[in-house]
């Protein structure tokens, strides 16, 4: 591009407002001059074009930055700063003398200074020390450059080489600063470029300690000084009573931030430590500045910095400077009577958030407060529990007291204050402190200290997680953000409850709240709403206890009269308040009680089946509530799912109870699976399980009565599906009613009735011979099903699990579908030639793993070979090798019997005609599930305990024979493996040349070198597999030789 | 952890694993350097540890058999055995429970060591 003027145009066009359409076309033309080997002067013209416009000298300052990435040479280098410095130091001074008309220009000069800094980071990386170059504080130039008088061009060079190696001192920088606002606001703009394009710059860099060094001994000095020098003038300037903040605050902050996320770094990378206390003192006491007149000018903004540092480095701050900030915050020390100076600023400035209502800010400073208190949480824990306090005693009864105080904020968690949820975690860490602490170290007092101090705080978060909170939320109409907020505060409580049960016990806790929700008569909302929370928290505390064996707990339970009353008022209240009608709000709370009621109903399930009238009382009003559902809208259906949950739970627990229900259930069930039924397939489903239970625990009048009533519920789902009306949805939904009524009747681990164990004989026998043929039954209806719907795979999915449920039992235990071997292969057989391979053949498999399982022992390699052909060879097996996932199911299924059974495998025809030869090819697929599935196979071939003696020669023998043929497929996977397959191949190496030393050395020697070429790589790569043990070396040593051959970097640091 | 200051332990999930890959193949076909693709890391660690911080929700709990643990370099490497994963999602009531052989819980520290 010859001409400037056309060159101008472009850019102009670039940049305006509404870009042509062949703006990518200019684009390239214009990165085509920048790159070019005029590019320099093409950046020259650009930026001494006196008339140019801000586009213009901005491009030319872009053009300049390209020129330096692609010049290599120290005196290019040299060349292109001098330029930049030429124009950085002219636009500067057009901006000093007058900043209204050049305030545009403040585009170019930010990109000047960007580019002056990754000057300096090249000219002071490590890579670049050998060169003639130094300069060590782009600052001091700067100003030495900004404050120069007049230079022309020429004369340039030799200023600028005098600037760069010249000091400036303290007082002359501070003189300079002062000399014009615009002049600071210039330097203090240079200071953050600078600074944050180092931390930016810092993250590309391996090495960069040499850079490092020279800001620290350089431009530390001076940057601090002129920060420090700013931030005293705010303070002048409020005490001036200037009326209005000044303008350049932000850049201050700014530029103070840049430097404190510099030194966290330059921190963690030991790149020495750079004290910022002055810094910091500055800008607390700027954050304590307030007056009537002026307000808190500054104090958001320090708190949102203090903030960041307590969240991210609070050691960046001095242990004084923490104390300081201590005695601000809380108006005590804890371990010092030093004067707490500042606390009255807390206090206003939290009365002034909460006067005016300014939640967003008062968050912050809740963050900030309790982030500042995790820090020294493991001191109070020690100081207050330990005989190795340090502290005055009326110090830490103050301090505790402060800490309550802030835990019980007054206002609406959430919505209105953040302190008390932020404590949560403060409390928490507090008391997981203590429970780690050595017994023997504690003070005499401690343990009632602790208990009365944890006592108080579950006293204060009770009334918090009130949904009466969630109410004022929803009533305030704020988005779902501080819902969800809301519930994970809720969460959060339950966590520290949980926790501080190990310090109270059941005694001043469980038996607490047992007792709060059992002693009280509802008579208003609010009362309801108490009995909400107590009810969350009890159910947490309950979770992990077996009731069945706490005799103590269920005493206490029963002693608290209306402690199901209650709760299952919490239930009817909630069912009744569900409907629309009531509005959103409504149905949102009415959700949450049924949630947590039947929640806990569910939790003490083993207390409700101890007694007759109890249980009445629930399933009575489980019954009720589930009448009252209909599918209506969004919390109807919840609210359904809630109720079946904890129908299924108590009628799981209770079955032996229940027995005399069964007719009652019976009919619900037959009612329920109609398709005209309101109620929700899955409560359908679940329903029937629930009958199921009951039916299995009905053992007392022997097998004939459980399968009269099996019949029944048999007869009823094929009766429904019988029906000409059901459709292809009813009809999935009844197979899977069937299915959970199977489930039902697999007998607990532990049964309750030992006399169920005495009679499982008898009921095998019965179910051995079947005389009301339910088999039959089921397998016709199944039959019948999927003559309609053969390639369904969801219909496949629910038949096999259906016909599988023996399978996860022992021979000895009853179950009414206990089809033999022969009649499931069958069945697997007709559904395997009827079915979409890559829908249906998964779940058929998935069968066929467990029918092997199960019947393993009695299988032959035949029988093996049999089902390979059947299932994988003849009619599939087009589909199985064009689609991953079966590839993958059937090297998986092939794995799972090498695993249990390795002779089936081995010995079974298809050995060395179909596994060896293209389970070798699979290894250089480029397929994940495949890699991940072959590399085990092969890794248990060659590895695999359960070999015999025969089965052992077999194998080595075979390996022996293949080897260099899978040796060569295995590196020939690995080289052209994506990065994250790595593994899988380097497992099967380690297994392979741990197993087969000699040969694999010979083999992988040969392999390699027909790769690629890269021998010594290469002979790394054999030697390091051969000395190593662990996984994790066998990995890396594998890594390193990939990267070398594939010519690729590592990535990680 | 990486010169950004962030863990680099999540370059070991599928979608770091996959960025991963897709650099590698960037990088191999020469359209980016491999400073670019430290770069994309560096920002990943970071946005991932950053999101995962605060945009995220569910919460799951867990309960089985801690078979190993181990406190090395500051971070916490739990084994846990014949593990119950229960998922609290708050869009779907009915929660779910996933039952596991194995859970590898490996936790570093949020925040530097304290003095």
């Amino acid at each position: 591009m010859n001409d400037l003027q056309a060159a101008i145009n472009l850019i102009e066009t670039l940049y305006s407002p509404h870009p042509p359409s062949n703006v990518i076309e200019i684009q390239q033309q214009l990165q085509a001059a920048q790159r070019s080997e005029h590019g320099f002067e093409f950046a020259s013209q650009l930026l001494s074009k006196e008339d140019g416009s801000a586009n213009v000298t901005y491009f030319g300052a872009l053009t300049l930055a390209v020129q330096f990435n692609i010049n290599t040479t120290s005196e290019g280098l040299l060349a292109i700063l001098k330029l930049n410095m030429l124009h950085l130091m002219r636009f500067s001074k057009l901006y000093v003398l007058n900043s209204r008309e050049h305030g545009s220009r403040m585009v170019v000069i930010k990109k000047l200074m960007s580019n002056a800094a990754q000057i300096f980071f090249r000219i002071n990386s490590s890579n670049d020390r050998s060169s003639s170059l130094e300069w060590n504080n782009p600052i001091e130039t700067f100003c030495l450059l900004v404050s120069s008088p007049e230079i022309s061009p020429d004369a340039f060079n030799d200023v600028f080489t005098h600037a760069m190696s010249q000091h400036v001192p303290y007082e002359h920088l501070m003189q300079l600063i002062n000399s014009s606002p615009e002049f600071n606001v210039l330097v203090l703009l240079f200071i953050e470029v600078v600074i944050e394009d180092l931390v930016k710059h810092q993250s590309g860099k391996v090495s960069a300690s040499p850079l490092h060094a020279t800001v620290h001994e350089y431009m530390y000095i001076s940057s601090t000084a002129v920060i420090n020098q700013n931030l005293q003038s705010l303070a002048i300037a409020f005490q001036g009573k200037s009326a209005e903040k000044p303008g350049i605050s932000n850049n201050i902050f700014r530029c103070v931030n840049a430097w404190i996320n510099y030194t966290i770094m330059a921190r963690s990378k030991s790149f020495g430590t750079m004290d910022l206390s002055e810094t910091f003192e500055n800008i607390i006491r700027l954050m304590c500045l307030y007056d009537s007149t002026q307000g808190f000018p500054y104090s958001e903004t320090v708190v949102s910095i203090l903030g960041e540092i307590f969240a991210n480095d609070p050691t960046i701050l001095s242990y004084d400077l923490r104390s300081a900030i201590e005695g601000i915050f809380l108006g005590v020390s804890m371990a010092s009577n030093n004067e707490t100076n500042g606390h009255e600023w807390m206090l206003n400035y939290m009365n002034h958030l909460v006067i005016n209502q300014m939640h967003d800010e008062l968050k912050d400073l809740a963050l900030c407060v309790v982030d500042f208190l995790q820090i020294s949480n493991l001191g109070v824990c020690n100081n207050l529990f330990t005989q190795a306090s340090a502290g005055d005693s009326r110090n830490l009864d103050q301090y505790i007291k402060v800490l309550l105080q802030m835990t019980n904020f007054t206002l609406v968690p959430v919505l209105e204050e953040f302190f008390s949820v932020r404590m949560v975690d403060f409390w928490l860490d507090l008391c997981d402190g203590y429970n780690n602490l050595v017994r023997e170290t504690f003070k005499p007092e401690t343990p009632e200290l602790a208990s009365n101090l944890f006592g108080q705080v579950v006293e204060i978060y009770l009334p918090k997680t009130r949904l009466t909170n969630k109410q004022k939320i929803l009533e305030e109409g704020e988005d779902e953000t501080l819902l969800h907020e809301f519930d994970d505060f809720r969460n959060a409580v339950l966590d520290l409850i949980e926790s501080m049960w190990s310090v109270l016990g059941n005694e001043k806790l469980t038996n607490n709240l047992i007792a709060g929700i059992g002693h009280l008569t509802p008579n208003s909302g609010d009362d309801l709403f108490q009995i909400e929370a107590m009810c969350f928290s009890l159910n947490r505390l309950l979770t992990d206890m077996n009731l069945g064996d706490s005799p103590v707990i269920c005493a206490t339970l029963r002693e608290s009269t209306s402690f199901l009353t209650n709760i299952l008022l919490l239930v009817q209240t909630g069912c009744q308040q569900k409907s629309a009608a009531n509005g959103k709000e409504a149905q949102i709370l009415s959700t949450d009680f049924v949630k947590t009621g039947t929640s806990l109903l569910a939790t003490v399930a083993d207390y409700i089946k101890q007694n007759d009238e109890d249980l009445a009382n629930c399933m009575d009003i489980m019954f009720s509530s589930l009448e009252q559902c209909g599918n209506a809208d969004e919390t109807d259906i919840k609210i359904e799912l809630f109720l079946t949950k904890c129908t299924t739970k108590i009628c799981e627990t209770s079955r032996m109870k229940l027995a005399s229900y069964l007719p009652t259930f019976t009919k619900i069930q037959n009612a329920m699976v109609q398709q005209s039924s309101k109620v929700s397939d899955f409560t359908k489903q679940k329903f029937t399980r629930c009958l199921g239970y009951i039916i299995q625990d009905y053992t007392r009048d022997g097998p004939e009565a459980q399968a009269h009533y099996l019949a029944t519920v048999i007869n009823t789902i094929q009766d429904e599906i019988s029906n000409p009306q059901a459709d292809r949805a009813q009809i999935l939904c009844l197979l899977n009613c069937f299915s959970e009524l199977g489930s039902a009747m697999i007998p607990p681990e532990e049964p309750e009735d030992s006399n169920n164990l005495l009679s499982a004989a008898q009921f095998n026998e019965y179910w051995k011979a079947d005389p009301l043929h339910l088999r039959d039954v089921t397998s016709n209806l199944l039959e019948k099903v999927l003559s309609q719907f053969e390639r369904d795979s969801e219909f496949i999915e629910v038949a096999c699990l259906i016909m599988g449920k023996k399978l996860s039992l022992t021979e000895d235990e009853p179950h009414f579908l206990a089809y033999s071997m022969q009649e499931l292969m069958q069945f697997l057989l007709k559904r395997c030639v009827e079915c979409e391979p890559t829908t249906g053949l998964p779940y058929i498999v998935y069968l066929l793993g467990n029918v092997v399982s199960h019947y393993g022992a009695s299988l032959s390699s035949q029988d093996f070979g049999f089902m390979l052909s059947k299932f994988f060879l003849e009619q599939h097996r087009e589909a199985i090798a064009h689609d991953p996932d079966l590839t993958q199911m059937m090297i998986t299924f092939v794995n799972s019997v090498l695993e249990k059974r390795p002779s089936l495998v081995i010995h079974c025809e298809h050995w060395s005609t179909f596994i060896i030869p293209e389970f070798l090819g699979f290894l250089v697929s480029k397929e994940r599930f495949t890699i991940s599935a072959v590399t085990k196979f092969w890794t248990k071939v060659v590895n695999n305990k359960k070999f015999s003696r025969h089965d052992e020669v077999t194998i080595c023998e075979q390996v022996c024979a293949v080897g260099p043929q899978l040796t060569t497929q295995t590196m020939g996977g690995l080289l052209h493996a994506q990065r994250s397959d790595l593994n899988y191949y380097s497992d099967f190496l380690r297994a392979l040349v741990a197993r087969y030393p000699l040969q694999s050395k010979q083999w992988l020697t040969a392999a390699l070198p027909t790769l690629c070429d890269n021998p010594a790589t290469h002979q790394l790569l054999i030697e390091k597999l051969f000395v190593t043990r662990g996984s994790r070396a066998a990995s890396n040593a594998v890594l390193e030789w990939w990267l070398t051959c594939n010519g690729l970097p590592r990535l990680t640091s | 952890m990486s010169t950004s200051g962030f863990y680099e332990l999540y370059r070991r999930s599928t979608v770091g694993a996959t960025l991963v890959d897709a650099l590698d193949t960037l990088i191999s076909d020469g359209r980016i350097e491999a400073s670019l693709a430290m770069r994309v890391l560096d920002t990943f660690d970071r946005v991932v540890a950053e999101t995962l911080k605060d945009k995220t929700q569910s919460k799951l709990t867990f309960k089985g058999h801690l078979d190993t643990y181990r406190f090395c370099d500051d971070v916490w490497t739990f084994i846990i055995k014949n593990c119950s994963v229960k998922l609290e999602q708050t869009e779907d009531p009915q929660g779910n429970t996933v039952i596991v052989d194995k859970v590898r819980i490996v936790a570093c520290n949020s925040k530097k060591t304290g003095e």
